[in-house]
């Protein structure tokens, strides 16, 4: 069960303001789908990436709430089974910095403890409109001892860089903690296992 | 005197017989002719095409004249109010509304005064309450003698330039801390007043795509082809926008579409295609829909409705399971029929400036956190484990119905209530669920899940027969990442894949809302359900705690 497998599968959500970049940020990764002239199909793979990191194959299942920021009771859900959290402002809009600190909560709130996070500031294209410093960013991801980085989902730049640093942390920490390493699948696992237990508990 | 009556007499039978010959005469044209009196005029303006040119170049001249007349009934005031400049920007402003460029352009050229260009934004009247709001010294200030000064107008323009800024920039409010239901507070007729501009541009644009310009490389007979297929397009882009969206048109747009169609389209002989339109907006005026929900010829089937349905002492465990799903069902159905194709349009329900153009939309995702919230509270707030665990069961029971009807979305809310963390914690309620409740909403949970882009979700609803309530977020999240995935422009051109990826979900949905659920409302059912009581997210995790503290937990993980 501890070792690393290559069937190794990451749960990713990205959250933050309704318009900081979060989709941009995905499609970008994804498949650079940020330059494609014509209009794409959204498959059902769409939102699956593997990610190759010292010989071994990473799958990214990505969940975003792009669009869905509104169902504010169905996202609570989404961060109980998650691995990684990705928090995303846009340096431009100070608003958006403002919530970085109830996401945090949230994230405290809903998720589990072993959950690894990463703040990312989105638009450094728009440099001359730069409302937040990297220091404040840099500042706010330590009190919390979370890394950070600054990326462009329009130029791509860092943008790769930010989920391998997500994944980067989330193997640091299972290392710490080798009970509960994740494999395909984890999330039935969870719920025979709680099947189990209820089955002791009751007779019906 | 006996002179006098002979004359008399005379006078009289020479009147009687000349007014007997005008009679005669007049019958005689009634009958050469028979046009009744009212066709006249449209029947001259016919048969001389240069009179009605004329007219309808005048048209503005006369319109501002009897408006003054009306308002300013003594000229030296009228003249003392509306300065000549002013005068002449009204003249541009309505020769561009019409579509009359070359006019526009001679009377620019001539006067040496510019069209104001925030026409086609707002109105300048608009421009100055909306001051008055803001500033009522100001307005006060304006509204002096020396009106329309160089001052006052320069302040006129900024004002409209830092109107546009501040709707340019985002607002301050995170979307948590907006009040609770802004869309109580949101009318169409407001969303109209505020896409007015946009939809009087598009009315314009549309009249001006008809004049096509003749390029002097083409010859006249090309020029003459082309034109007509042009304006035919024209036409029938009128057709289905009176027909399938009529509820973009306000009496203005009305007023500027029917003089098109009466003077232009007449004008050039397109008489049964105008008359087409003319009767297309007066059905649309008198409300005759033809094109309304599609309904079910059979019978409804019977509601299960409780012995005690009349009793203040209905309780939730009365009522069949079932039949809160229909129940439900109806209520949702009613909301997500309304939505309107435009409310699904450049993310408007994220954003706090277009908020109010999705008010349905809106008033949807309101109703799925409600339904949400009371899921849960109903579930944490008996104190005893046993009641817990029956109002859990039976929302589960609710929910396999809200499958069975293919009404995804409020099966969605009913999950995220189930499965939010302060009901999700709560081990012991869950424990004592018989088995099969735990195994059925584990099947619901798998299919509504977030994996593989909600896959699983996916072909369950490409695989239902509707009638069917799809769940909405998806929707929406694949609508954002289509409007952001993707450039709007490519090389200066419209990028049409991007519209029609987006045309395709919208389309989507519109064939949903076509086909009703042939159930059978039941008011004092939907009124209980509407008065579920409902906590808020925070006072929900401390019943949780309360009814089931955090040691207990640890002790039985």
């Amino acid at each position: 069960m501890s070792n690393v497998s290559d069937s190794l599968l990451l749960k990713l959500i990205i959250i933050g303001r309704s318009m900081a970049g979060k989709s941009c940020i995905l499609l970008r990764f994804c498949d650079n789908k940020f330059e494609s002239n014509l209009g794409f199909t959204i498959g059902v793979d769409f939102r699956f990436v593997s990610l190759n990191k010292n010989d071994e194959t990473i799958g990214l299942q990505i969940w975003d709430t792009a669009g869905q920021e509104r169902f504010r009771t169905i996202t609570s859900s989404y961060y109980r089974d998650a691995d990684g959290v990705m928090i995303v402002y846009d340096i431009t809009d100070e608003n958006s910095f403002d919530q970085v600190d109830h996401w945090f909560d949230e994230i405290s709130k809903q998720a589990p403890p072993s959950v690894v996070k990463i703040l990312v500031g989105n638009k450094t294209d728009l440099e001359n409109k730069r409302k937040i410093s990297t220091e404040r960013g840099l500042n706010a991801a330590n009190s919390r001892s979370c890394p950070f980085i600054e990326v462009s989902a329009k130029s791509g730049e860092n943008v790769k860089k930010a989920f391998e640093m997500l994944v980067d942390a989330w193997t640091e920490k299972s290392k710490q903690h080798i009970t509960k390493p994740r494999k395909k699948k984890a999330r039935q696992k969870i719920t025979n296992e709680s099947f189990e237990k209820k089955d002791k508990g009751n007779c019906c | 005197m006996e002179d006098s009556q002979i004359n008399f007499t005379e006078e009289s039978k020479i009147e009687s017989i000349e007014t007997e010959s005008a009679k005669i005469f007049e019958k005689q044209i009634e009958e050469e002719i028979s046009i009744p009196k009212h066709q006249w005029l449209a029947l001259a303006m016919k048969k001389h095409p240069d009179a009605l040119e004329l007219r309808e170049r005048t048209h503005p001249l006369t319109k501002v004249q009897s408006f003054s007349k009306l308002f300013l009934s003594d000229k030296t005031e009228a003249k003392y109010h509306l300065s000549n400049e002013l005068m002449v920007e009204l003249l541009l402003q309505h020769l561009q509304f019409l579509g009359l460029k070359k006019s526009m352009q001679t009377l620019q050229e001539e006067s040496n005064i510019k069209c104001p260009k925030s026409h086609l934004k707002k109105s300048r009247l608009q421009a100055l309450l909306q001051i008055g709001l803001n500033t009522p010294n100001q307005l006060w200030e304006m509204g002096l003698p020396d009106m329309l000064n160089e001052q006052s107008i320069e302040f006129l323009e900024n004002f409209e330039e830092q109107q546009e800024e501040e709707e340019n920039s985002q607002n301050n409010i995170p979307f948590w801390e907006e009040p609770i239901r802004p869309g109580e507070n949101i009318s169409f007729t407001e969303s109209n007043n505020e896409r007015e501009p946009q939809i009087i541009k598009a009315a314009t644009k549309l009249i001006e795509r008809y004049h096509v310009p003749k390029l002097k490389s083409t010859t006249e007979e090309e020029y003459t082809t082309k034109k007509k297929a042009i304006q035919l397009r024209v036409i029938n882009v009128l057709k289905l926008w009176i027909e399938s969206h009529f509820s973009d048109f306000n009496p203005r747009l009305i007023h500027d579409i029917s003089l098109f169609v009466d003077n232009t389209l007449v004008k050039d002989k397109y008489i049964s295609l105008a008359k087409h339109l003319r009767n297309a907006i007066a059905n649309k005026i008198d409300g005759k829909n033809t094109d309304g929900l599609a309904t079910n010829l059979e019978m409804p089937p019977e509601p299960k409705v409780p012995k005690n349905i009349f009793s203040p002492k209905m309780t939730f465990f009365d009522i069949d399971e079932e039949e809160i799903a229909r129940q439900m069902t109806l209520a949702e159905f009613s909301i997500f029929s309304t939505i309107q194709s435009k409310e699904l349009l450049n993310q408007a329900w994220n954003k706090p400036k277009l908020k109010h153009r999705a008010p349905n939309v809106l008033r949807m995702i309101y109703r799925f956190n409600d339904i949400a919230l009371q899921v849960a509270t109903a579930i944490i707030l008996p104190t005893k484990v046993r009641d817990r665990s029956r109002t859990l069961a039976k929302f589960i029971r609710v929910a396999e119905h809200l499958k069975a009807l293919n009404n995804y979305n409020t099966l969605m809310a009913l999950i995220a209530g189930i499965n939010s963390t302060p009901v999700h914690r709560l081990k012991q309620t869950w424990t004592e669920i018989p088995y099969r409740s735990y195994e059925i909403f584990n099947g619901l949970l798998d299919l509504m899940s977030s994996n593989s882009s909600y896959k699983n979700y996916r072909t369950s609803l490409r695989n239902s027969v509707p009638p069917c309530i799809p769940y909405l977020g998806i929707y929406l999240t694949d609508l954002t990442f289509t409007e952001d995935g993707s450039p709007d422009f490519i090389d200066n051109l419209i990028n049409f894949s991007k519209r029609r990826l987006i045309c395709d979900y919208i389309l989507e949905i519109q064939q949903l809302q076509q086909l009703g659920y042939n159930l059978q409302p039941v008011l004092q059912i939907q009124n209980f359900l509407e008065k579920f009581p409902k906590l808020s997210e925070e006072e929900l995790y401390k019943k949780s705690l309360e009814v089931e503290p955090r040691e207990q937990t640890i002790s039985t993980n």
